[in-house]
């Protein structure tokens, strides 16, 4: 996780850069710069950042689209941004005094980080550009560019753009510039006929390579995020909740590891499954497999990584803050205070001038959390939403120092299988990033699953129940005439949870719903399960807020007076 | 105060309201009207401050970080010629630490006033600050010294009338630190000023106010600083801890005394984030803003 933490880190930090340059937020780069060992380019992403400021980002993305179509599209790329970076710096250096500092920083790194390069990287380098690159960096720290071929000297002084260009001047100079040096149309429309080269001799080898090699990355990276992430469950996914019969295999397939032995496993399946739920079966899961969900919601949190660190730590504070707040005065005599007549007696013969009361507050934590998350098919399109928020919970509860497990549950061919992503005992919260969605929900037997885990944690069980308040399940409900039968869904699914929910708080247990649904009369169900003990969570930075004002409730409650 | 207010085109009748104010009630008490050590600048602001308190209501100053509400408190008090009462609210504070309470002398228990009973029976302004750092409990007793009725009993002793030239200012952040909801028993007592973050044209005439000498082209990095750092926060990259205001005047007073601007701004405003990613946001626009040799002379002039 550190690993992945970092790396978001990094990239949020090229980000910020741009967005600063830029001067606004709104807008997601489409490069991001980085040195050869990962760390953010700072003068590089002010570049990118201050071309958004000056010029028609819509305009120079297009131009960059055609160049990168064309035949030379890697070299080409690559001088656009040469050309680029000299008409932003000049045109920005004189309102921004860092910005030589840094041009100067970045130039002598890019010297001192292509001195030793690997074979591999040297042969991903773009010659040409590199020469170039190199040349401009020598120039900036004062020295000559050492460039000895006419022809790469003449390119080099032609790519000096000037910052008083329009963005229609550069993108028109930077065309003839292609077209004087290179001596063809670079455009191709989607097609290559009627090219004609024309290079110099030290370009042919060059070109040769290039023309050969297979496309590469662009010489500043792509912003990562979006492109790897997996689509929605597959159709044979999808099946899986389809009614089949019981069918272990596909249950042990996506949840390999179980959470307890055979034995106990079965002590409460059949405890739970009655009633209703007689005809189904209990999973009780220690893991899931879906690699690729997971890098989907690792994803998904890299590219929030800051929002979701505020996030984590305005929870925190909240929640620190009603455990202060939540707090049973001790009254303690005292010099000064509210006035105990009782005590007068002892200031009058025992000189003792403690004659008052005054409140030491001593923290209430008496509780532990469950997070229960609804991993139904109906979340597909939310499964790295849910994740990232499950995860901003469980770290911000760490740090409160509240006690948390977390848990997934959904029903798959038959079965309800509840997934413990996290003990109250792992420090780890990283394995929230597992959720996955799959099959159905059959709400009421999960809460009735929960039980056992429940007793784990210490103090009083606070269940946080993320759903979206639609129970249903395609293992139907046994009916009242024996073979007949009903689907678990709609009120019946909503009567059984609702009842669940009130067996576990006869029981003690604190059961608070977190409805994220957009569809319609889910705010009744929600009603009619949760009672008034459920708020409604939109977008992340809602979240927080939606449970501190939750946990706030359940302490108070709770605190005694 | 007044000058400054009609150098700022402040609404000649509110003015003239307020010199009516201070005629009817001049302040003839041992606690003295202190002249305040910043100036608030927003016209706006001022106006339906003003208009609030001549009107007999309290108000509440609400926003975040750096948008002025207690030198706009304090300026307020200036202006009407009063002395003010600042309570800095927490969350331990109870009615006795507003109030007053027991206290034993001479063999006697003896009353001893908290700050909103001196400020209520002197006519003083009473500054709330951070009200929704306290626990909406302990304010209760301020209800009726807040509403129609303006009295407020003390157990056990009488009954406090509010002095017709009191008024109460409380400020308030949302989502610092610390703070909840204020309750809506509480808010409805005073009338609401939202608050915004100060602009680059009011940060430059404060720095210049500030710092006379300030280079132009110091005073605009340095503005532009804070902007970002602003921007950078209403964006939900950074929290609120960078975004302040004291550390930006604090960091010019440090170049002032001779250290670099870098090192300033580490001191003032780097340092105050505790969060390692975060700290490398803020460093990274630190970076890009200022060089890290840029020394005292190229940031002050004669």
């Amino acid at each position: 996780m550190d690993a992945v933490f970092a790396r978001a880190a990094r990239e949020r930090r090229a980000l910020n850069i741009i967005w600063t340059a830029a001067g606004r937020y709104d807008f997601q780069p489409d490069f991001l710069a980085f040195h050869e060992d990962g760390s953010p380019d700072l003068y590089l992403n002010a570049i990118v950042g201050l071309a958004y400021r000056c010029h028609d980002a819509a305009a120079l993305a297009a131009f960059r689209e055609e160049l990168d179509a064309s035949w030379l599209g890697r070299t080409f790329t690559g001088l656009y941004w040469l050309a680029l970076e000299s008409a932003v710096f000049d045109r920005c250096q004189g309102e921004m005094p860092a910005l030589a500092v840094l041009r100067r920083q970045h130039a002598a790194r890019y010297l001192a980080d292509n001195e030793d390069l690997a074979m591999q990287r040297l042969m991903m380098r773009d010659d040409l550009v590199h020469a170039l690159k190199s040349a401009r960096c020598r120039a900036v720290l004062g020295a000559s560019p050492g460039l000895l071929n006419p022809w790469e000297k003449r390119l080099y002084d032609a790519l000096a753009f000037n910052g008083a260009m329009t963005t229609a001047d550069f993108i028109t100079a930077l065309r003839d510039v292609l077209r004087r040096f290179f001596v063809f149309r670079y455009g191709l429309g989607g097609s290559c006929r009627g090219l004609r080269f024309s290079v110099g001799a030290g370009l042919a080898a060059v070109l040769r390579r290039l023309l050969s090699a297979p496309p590469e990355e662009s010489a500043v990276p792509r912003l990562a995020g979006g492109r790897n992430r997996p689509g929605p469950p597959g159709l044979a996914e999808r099946l899986l909740g389809a009614a089949p019969p019981d069918n272990p295999v596909k249950v042990l397939t996506l949840f390999p590891r179980p959470l307890w032995a055979e034995e106990t496993r079965r002590t409460y399946e059949q405890a739970f499954c009655t009633g209703i739920h007689r005809k189904s079966h209990l999973y009780y899961a220690a893991s899931r497999r879906d690699e690729g969900q997971r890098a989907a919601n690792l994803a998904a949190f890299r590219a929030q990584g800051a929002r979701c660190r505020v996030a984590i730590r305005r929870l925190t504070e909240r929640l620190q803050n009603t455990l202060a707040v939540c707090r049973e005065p001790i009254p303690l005599r005292a010099g000064r205070g509210r006035f105990c007549p009782r005590f007068v007696w002892q200031a009058l013969y025992q000189q003792d001038g403690r004659v008052f009361t005054a409140s030491r507050p001593v923290r209430y934590a008496g509780f532990s959390v469950t997070l229960l998350l609804d991993a139904s098919y109906s979340r597909a399109g939310q499964q790295p939403e849910i994740a990232v928020q499950a995860y901003i919970i469980a770290a911000a509860l760490a740090q409160a120092g509240i006690p948390l497990q977390i848990a997934a549950f959904c029903s798959l061919a038959g079965s309800t299988v509840l997934h413990r992503m996290k003990s109250f005992d792992a420090a780890d919260n990283g394995a929230v990033f597992d959720y996955a969605a799959a099959g159905w929900n059959r709400d009421g037997l999960a809460l009735r699953a929960v039980r056992p885990l429940l007793s784990d944690g210490p103090g009083l069980p606070l269940l946080l129940v993320l759903t979206d308040a639609r129970p249903s399940d395609d293992r139907p409900v046994p009916g009242a005439a024996g073979p007949l039968a009903r689907d678990y869904a709609g009120e019946r699914a909503v009567a059984d949870t609702a009842a669940e929910v009130r067996a576990l708080r006869r029981q003690g247990v604190r059961v608070v719903g977190l409805r994220q649904s957009e569809v319609a009369g889910a705010a009744e169900t929600a009603r009619q399960i949760f009672g008034a003990d459920f708020a409604r969570v939109e977008r992340v930075d809602q979240l927080a807020a939606a449970v501190a004002r939750l946990i706030e409730s359940q302490i108070r409650q709770s605190t005694p007076g | 105060m007044l000058d400054f207010w009609r150098s700022q085109g402040v609404d000649t009748a509110l003015i003239e309201g307020v010199e009516s104010y201070r005629a009817r009630y001049p302040w003839a008490g041992e606690r003295a009207v202190v002249a305040p050590r910043y100036l608030f600048y927003g016209r706006r602001i001022i106006e339906q401050a003003t208009a609030a308190l001549l009107a007999g209501e309290n108000l509440l100053l609400a926003g975040v970080k750096a948008t002025g509400k207690n030198v706009l408190a304090e300026n307020l008090a200036a202006a009407f010629g009063r002395p003010d009462w600042n309570v800095s609210l927490h969350i331990n504070m109870d009615a006795s630490f507003l109030i007053g309470s027991d206290s034993f002398a001479d063999g006697r228990v003896v009353f001893r006033p908290g700050p909103v009973y001196e400020c209520a029976r002197a006519g003083g302004f009473g500054i709330l600050d951070e009200i929704n750092m306290a626990r909406n409990e302990a304010l209760a007793v301020l209800h009726s010294l807040l509403d129609f009725r303006r009295v407020m009993d003390v157990p056990g002793y009488d009954r406090l009338a509010l002095h017709p030239a009191a008024r109460f200012i409380a400020t308030m952040n949302h989502g610092y630190a610390g703070t909840r909801e204020l309750n809506e028993a509480l808010a409805s007592r005073f009338v609401v000023l939202q608050l915004t973050p100060i602009g680059p044209e009011d940060l430059g005439r404060l720095l210049t106010r500030e710092f006379p000498s300030l280079r132009p082209a110091a005073r605009q990095t340095f503005a532009a600083v804070f902007s970002a750092l602003q921007q950078k926060c209403e964006s939900g990259e950074i929290s609120t801890q960078a975004v302040d205001l004291r550390g930006l005047l604090a960091s010019l007073a440090l170049v002032r005394a001779g250290l670099s601007a870098r090192t300033a701004l580490t001191m003032g405003i780097a340092n105050k984030v505790f969060d390692r990613d975060e700290r490398a946001l803020v460093d990274d626009l630190l970076d890009f803003s200022l060089p890290e040799d840029l020394a005292p002379d190229q940031v002050f002039g004669d």
